[in-house]
């Protein structure tokens, strides 16, 4: 009886793998002999159950999406958003830094060209001028600012138009092309401060009105012309005042610099 | 474990697990609900759980699942239920894996989940003690009393046949 215990455990060791290759080699040689042992062999064999080839049929119920990529892409769109409402927010601070720090260099008519008024007188005859410089504040648009400071202070002054030709040289002038006619613009003195919005409420809707055709194209080409021009004279004051038939005259004035630019317009084709 | 290896997992080892439960349960609905609790555990867990180590955390909630369903249904195939049933021999088998089924589902509930662990999923002594909580001398010796028990039957069954 314990001898067929422990041959049923050897079997069994010999079916599990549990035996090393001289104990295998010898036990199946021992079971070769004997068909009693043959047979113990076999049916011990038999106890080795087959995988059955089972399918579980609900597999897409256990799977769950995967949100990684989905979460990953949020975090992404989150960070762009971020960077967009940061851009947003920071332009107008950065415009006001750019603003400030703007030394006028590389634009037109900018405050490193402009000639100290006592030069300026020496070269610049008062005939020569298309019309007088105003000097005095006739009026302020914009019903919170200032009026013009005046100073005892020398003021530099500067003609800027080359296309004029009624106009003649030594003023270092730039020129603005228009393709509008002539436009009558009445003296006036515009806080700067803002000096696109300014210019284009001040000269446009009034001089150069929006729905009479011949003034197509002038208004956007003055508005350009005097921010240029005004960009080196910020938080100056700014007065338009009409010259000739094809030319406006622009005044700048402030604490340092006091100039003018011209601007020349074209009739409508 | 990510959201990707746990559907790899359920990809790779529901079969498994729907196959060992139903072995164990005889009972498809049963079994299926075991494959849904077993992967809602894995699910629940599944930042704790290594994929490594998947395998063996989903046999173990299978098999305790399985454990607990037998206790409740009163349909543990215990060792005197076995012996009762042993040898009636009142079924009709045409060839020997229908015997074996056979026999198998007249298995104790201990050796029944060793062998099934064993032959079916290639488990060893250890990975098998690790999912049932027993040594592996406890799982050994099961599953030679089980292959025993299965000789013994197909032994009586050759005969009657």
């Amino acid at each position: 009886m314990k001898k067929q215990k422990d041959m049923d455990w050897e079997l069994f060791e010999l079916l599990e793998g549990e035996l090393t290759a001289e104990q295998e080699a010898e036990l199946l040689s021992k079971i070769e002999g004997q068909s009693d042992l043959e047979s113990e062999w076999a049916f011990m064999q038999m106890t080795q159950l087959e995988t059955p080839e089972v399918t579980y049929k609900h597999k897409e119920k256990l799977l769950k999406k995967d949100t990684t990529l989905l979460t990953f892409t949020a975090i992404q769109w989150k960070r762009v958003v971020a960077i967009a409402a940061m851009l947003v927010l920071c332009y107008p601070i950065w415009n006001y830094l750019i603003k400030t720090q703007d030394s006028g260099e590389g634009i037109v008519g900018s405050a490193s060209e402009i000639i100290p008024k006592n030069e300026v007188e020496a070269t610049i005859t008062p005939e020569s001028l298309p019309v007088e410089v105003k000097k005095e504040t006739v009026a302020v648009v914009k019903q919170n600012s200032a009026p013009i400071k005046k100073t005892n202070q020398p003021k530099p002054t500067k003609v800027i138009d080359q296309t004029n030709p009624d106009l003649k040289t030594p003023f270092e002038v730039v020129s603005i092309n228009s393709t509008g006619t002539h436009v009558s613009i009445a003296n006036n003195i515009v806080d700067v401060q803002q000096p696109r919005k300014a210019m284009v409420r001040y000269n446009m809707d009034k001089d150069l009105p929006r729905n009479e055709s011949r003034y197509k194209g002038v208004r956007s080409t003055v508005n350009t012309g005097l921010a240029l021009l005004a960009t080196p004279f910020r938080e100056s004051k700014i007065q338009v005042q009409p010259t000739d038939k094809k030319t406006i005259q622009i005044v700048y004035s402030s604490m340092q610099y006091n100039a003018t630019a011209m601007v020349s317009l074209k009739p409508l084709k | 474990m990510t959201t990707k290896e746990y559907n790899k997992c359920v990809e790779l080892l529901s079969d498994g697990i729907f196959r060992f439960a139903l072995k164990n349960l005889r009972d498809e609905f049963e079994a299926e609900n075991v494959v849904q609790n077993t992967f809602e555990k894995l699910w629940v867990r599944k930042d704790k759980v290594e994929m490594v180590t998947a395998k063996a955390f989903l046999f173990k909630i299978a098999y305790n699942n399985c454990i607990d369903i037998i206790r409740k249904a009163k349909r543990s195939a215990t060792m005197d239920e076995v012996v009762e049933n042993n040898y009636s021999h009142s079924e009709q088998y045409s060839d020997t894996l229908e015997i074996v089924n056979a026999a198998v589902n007249r298995l104790p509930e201990n050796q029944k989940t060793v062998i099934l662990l064993r032959d079916y999923e290639g488990y060893d002594y250890k990975s098998i003690g690790e999912i049932t909580g027993m040594t592996e001398a406890q799982v050994k010796i099961n599953i030679f009393r089980a292959r025993q028990f299965l000789k013994s039957y197909l032994k009586d069954m050759q005969l009657v046949i």
